[in-house]
């Protein structure tokens, strides 16, 4: 099964591009990379600057899938341990 | 309930397809992050157990389920054919010392009776 904008809440988040479209630090706007990792609310992000921790919650993110479409996702929606975020059910988004 | 079944097959394969991507991330981040490497595979093992997804038999020889290093023979593994007792297939995880035994005593069997 491939990685859709439909089921990119419940799919795997490593190894996509990001990049972080809002927050509340202005610093963290803008930084771009692959996510190597991923704990319960911080996603690390590798860039040409080194690797950054940036939290989930309170940003929007901004995911190039490896179809090359791209995606918006709220924050708040991927917080949780990444194998939590599988089973769970209600989504609006 | 067909509904609440075919949920439950969904999860399973999503969950199968995950751990298909982490492996194979693990196997490419090894040379760079050895630790990173082990968090991938301990995560694709994590998803499998949530769905009580099998893990599928072509990554069963992949990763140390012990510890989630990527069994890169010749580097993180030891593979050996062993005929004592009976014929199988020795893989050592180098790191931790797990020891997977694969029997291919049925596959001689037949070899013989052909």
């Amino acid at each position: 099964m491939k990685i859709t904008p439909k089921n990119i809440l419940q799919h795997e988040l490593i190894g996509l591009g990001v990049e972080v479209k809002k927050s509340t630090n202005i610093y963290q706007v803008g930084i771009k990379g692959i996510v190597i990792n991923e704990t319960m609310k911080m996603l690390i992000i590798k860039t040409s600057k080194g690797r950054k921790r940036i939290p989930k919650e309170g940003r929007t993110f901004l995911f190039i899938l490896p179809s090359g479409e791209k995606v918006l996702v709220d924050g708040n929606a991927l917080l949780g341990r990444p194998e939590d975020r599988l089973k769970r059910t209600t989504r609006k988004w | 309930m067909r509904g609440r079944f075919s949920r439950k097959r969904y999860l399973r394969d999503l969950a199968v397809q995950r751990a298909r991507r982490l492996v194979e991330l693990s196997w490419k981040m090894h040379s760079e992050d050895e630790e990173l490497a082990r968090r991938y595979n301990l995560l694709a093992m994590a998803l499998l157990k949530r769905v009580r997804a099998k893990v599928p038999r072509d990554l069963k020889r992949k990763f140390c389920r012990k510890c989630g290093t990527p069994l890169i023979p010749g580097r993180t593994a030891r593979v050996r054919l062993v005929q004592r007792r009976f014929p199988h297939v020795v893989i050592t995880c180098l790191y931790c010392g797990k020891v997977y035994r694969i029997p291919y005593l049925r596959e001689k069997k037949a070899r013989k009776s052909a």
